[in-house]
């Protein structure tokens, strides 16, 4: 009995897939390879351009990772590659043998039709490969089932090469979280559409104090909104229901991220900024917020460039906020944010910035200013700082008028502070607790130049180098502080005198404070604790000091003499060393 | 930055080049394994084989997507050390710079 129709082809091209396996191997074979050249590459990198240090460790960290996550791809591919050509096989023999069963039984099918003496031979035969075909089909699809599974495997860890932790791994879960907060960002716009049609901002306000610590929601909401709703929305009255709390750091958050659209910006400088009839009822709102931006120095640094004070318009709007500051109290928010600013300004972009906003500041008058001493020397403080040259090379040193140079460099900077310097001396004359703060600053200038200047510059530990870096700093700094500090030594009494005495007395401990941070740098108590030892220092220091034509030693002198100075008396040297070499800040050189 | 002091800002930015033609590549392999694995799943014929190579190709896909944006990443960041280290006049200065406006501040 011949039976059935014939098998059914199972489908597949099996030499398309070895040809498929073949390209998935060689390109798993070319991870291994781009594994190694990744490693080889990045490592190159680091060792021909000598980078080291924490930074350089970093990369080096990540770019193992990377190498480590190529190599890591081989083995699945290769995997799945190995899975498809076990399948292929069985594939091909598989339909080798049903086209053979098949045909017997075709030809079984014709001999019985025939009536041909072998027809029960034949029909034999049909079944026999049959049998056999199905045997393979079974086969084929214990293949197919395996090479599933197998490859099924292979899914995990190709979703996985670079690994639970590290660094690549933490970068890309970041990188993930932040196309999630992105989502956020649509969720923000969907709620300031809703806002048209209901016109009730207080469940808006809710939701934006709740997503306070993501600044994409934020920037969805908020630049959705026009000047109106903004308004709206940032003075919604305190007794609705729910209680909005504060959206002060959601609005701040978005600031700082970058994530606020320039238009948002806009709208809120030009709210920020306007004097107008609602000025004085706004200041429950406007004070909170100022605070907040305050705080934060990204935030700062982007409010002040969006408002670029270097431009007539921009400048405009900085003197709105001063005066809005100057007519409201005490609240110096705004000046720190303006220190913030230059802190984070470029050394190139910083000269431009500081001298727009010591223009501005030039709108307080003289009581407001006796009132913000800290916020304003904040303000100073951070500006002396970018105004400091870059140190001389130790080729630039090389020519004698180098330290010189530098000075008078590090003077013209500091003269765009003079305009501010005046007024802030007007205003404090006479006032011993004002004259005292004030000179501190004068006092950390100077200091800091000697801590950025001797270091890297000057040959240390003798007197030649104390010498030449005494003589640089009173032929050039001197005379740009002693303008500045005039104001504060009232005239008469012996105002000439104290500022004489002033300033020697400063002048010996910057430059002695300077020689003692060459040894404690980087914490280096040891070296530190040698210095002390170290009798030729003190000889070196101590031949140096002299006062009054007579020679003394320099802890001697200061117990003498540093009383002239404020907070003169901390310096003695050990105290110095010893608090450096702590990764202490001496307190009055803050 | 951090430290290196004599660090050569040129190779740094040599570097972002490497890395590109090393990502350049990994686009190209990528390409090949997941083209390849699509491939496979249309010539399988088999449904539950076929179901898997076209699972594993997605998976793959994002996984040569994430390895380039891991390269493109350390390219950027050989880019950006190479111009903060450019940018100062030298990384003493600049560290030395940041000591003294601790002072200031």
């Amino acid at each position: 009995v011949i039976q059935g129709l014939g098998l059914a082809m199972p489908p597949g091209d099996p030499d398309e897939l070895d040809q498929l396996a073949a390209q998935l191997t060689q390109a798993a074979g070319g991870m291994a390879d781009l594994s190694a050249s990744t490693r080889s590459v990045t490592s190159g990198v680091r060792d021909q351009a000598e980078w080291t240090g924490e930074a350089a460790e970093s990369y080096s960290a990540f770019a193992n990772g990377l190498g480590a996550g190529i190599a890591a791809a081989q083995a699945p591919l290769t995997r799945i590659a190995n899975s498809v050509n076990g399948y292929a096989a069985a594939l091909r023999q598989a339909q080798q043998q049903v086209a053979n069963a098949n045909l017997a039984l075709q030809t079984a099918q014709d001999s019985a039709s025939r009536l041909t003496p072998d027809a029960a031979a034949q029909a034999s035969a049909a079944n026999t490969a049959a049998q056999n075909a199905s045997g393979y089909l079974t086969d084929l699809q214990a293949a197919g089932e395996a090479a599933a599974a197998t490859i099924r495997t292979a899914g995990p860890e190709l979703a996985n090469i670079f690994g639970g932790r590290g660094p690549v791994h933490a970068w890309l879960t970041g990188r993930e979280a932040l196309s999630a907060e992105r989502a956020e960002y649509q969720d923000g716009a969907r709620l300031a559409q809703s806002l048209d049609k209901t016109g009730d901002y207080s469940g808006a306000a809710w939701l934006l104090a709740q997503h306070a610590g993501d600044p994409y929601f934020a920037a969805g909401l908020l630049n959705n909104l026009n000047a109106e709703q903004l308004i709206a929305l940032m003075t919604w009255p305190n007794s609705a229901f729910p209680p909005p709390s504060t959206i002060d750091p959601a609005i701040v958050n978005a600031m700082a991220d970058g994530t606020l659209s320039s238009a948002a910006m806009r709208r809120l400088v030009t709210w920020l900024t306007a004097m107008d009839a609602n000025t004085a009822s706004k200041m429950n709102v406007l004070y909170p917020l100022l605070q907040q931006i305050a705080k934060n120095p990204e935030a700062s640094a982007r409010l002040i460039a969006f408002i670029n004070p270097a431009q007539p318009e921009g400048s405009a709007e900085m003197k709105d906020l001063l005066k809005i500051f100057e007519d409201t109290g005490a609240d110096t928010s705004i000046l720190q944010i303006m220190a913030n600013a230059v802190s984070a300004t470029s050394a190139q972009q910083s000269m431009a910035l500081i001298k727009a906003l010591v223009g501005d500041l030039s709108v307080l008058d003289s009581t407001t200013i006796s009132q913000s001493s800290q916020a304003l020397q904040a303000f100073m403080k951070a500006s002396a700082a970018k105004l400091m040259p870059g140190i001389p090379t130790a080729q630039d040193l090389a020519n004698p008028n180098a330290l010189n140079d530098w000075f008078n460099g590090f003077s013209d900077n500091l003269s765009v502070l003079t305009p501010l310097l005046n007024e802030i001396g007007a205003a404090f004359q006479g006032h011993v607790d004002d004259v005292i703060f004030w000179r501190g600053f004068f006092e950390g200038v100077a200091l800091s130049a000697a801590m950025a200047l001797l270091p890297v510059s000057l040959p240390v530990g003798g007197a030649v180098a104390l010498a030449a870096t005494e003589s640089a700093f009173t032929a050039e700094l001197l005379p740009y502080l002693d303008d500045g500090v005039k104001y504060l030594f009232p005239a008469g009494e012996d105002g000439a005198q104290a500022q004489q005495g002033y300033w020697q007395n400063l002048q010996k401990i910057v430059v002695v404070a300077g020689v003692v941070r060459v040894y404690t740098a980087a914490g280096d108590k040891a070296g530190a604790e040698q210095l002390l030892k170290d009798p030729e220092f003190y000889k070196a220091v101590n031949t140096w000091v002299t006062f009054d034509g007579k020679r003394s030693t320099y802890d001697g002198w200061l117990a003498k003499e540093g009383v002239r100075l404020p907070g003169g008396q901390e310096y003695p040297l050990e105290n110095m060393i010893s608090q450096l070499a702590d990764g202490v800040s001496p307190g009055t050189f803050q | 930055v951090g430290d290196g002091f004599t660090v050569n800002p040129a190779v740094l930015a040599s570097g972002t080049e490497q890395v590109q033609t090393l990502q350049d590549r990994c686009a190209s392999l990528g390409s090949s394994a997941t083209s390849a694995m699509a491939g496979m799943a249309g010539a399988a014929g088999e449904g539950a084989l076929a179901s898997a190579l076209n699972g594993v190709a997605h998976t793959a896909k994002n996984a040569f997507a994430s390895a380039a944006a891991v390269y493109e990443h350390v390219g950027q960041g050989l880019a950006q050390s190479a111009r903060s280290y450019a940018a100062a006049e030298s990384s003493t200065v600049q560290r030395l710079q940041g000591v003294a406006g601790r002072y200031l501040q």
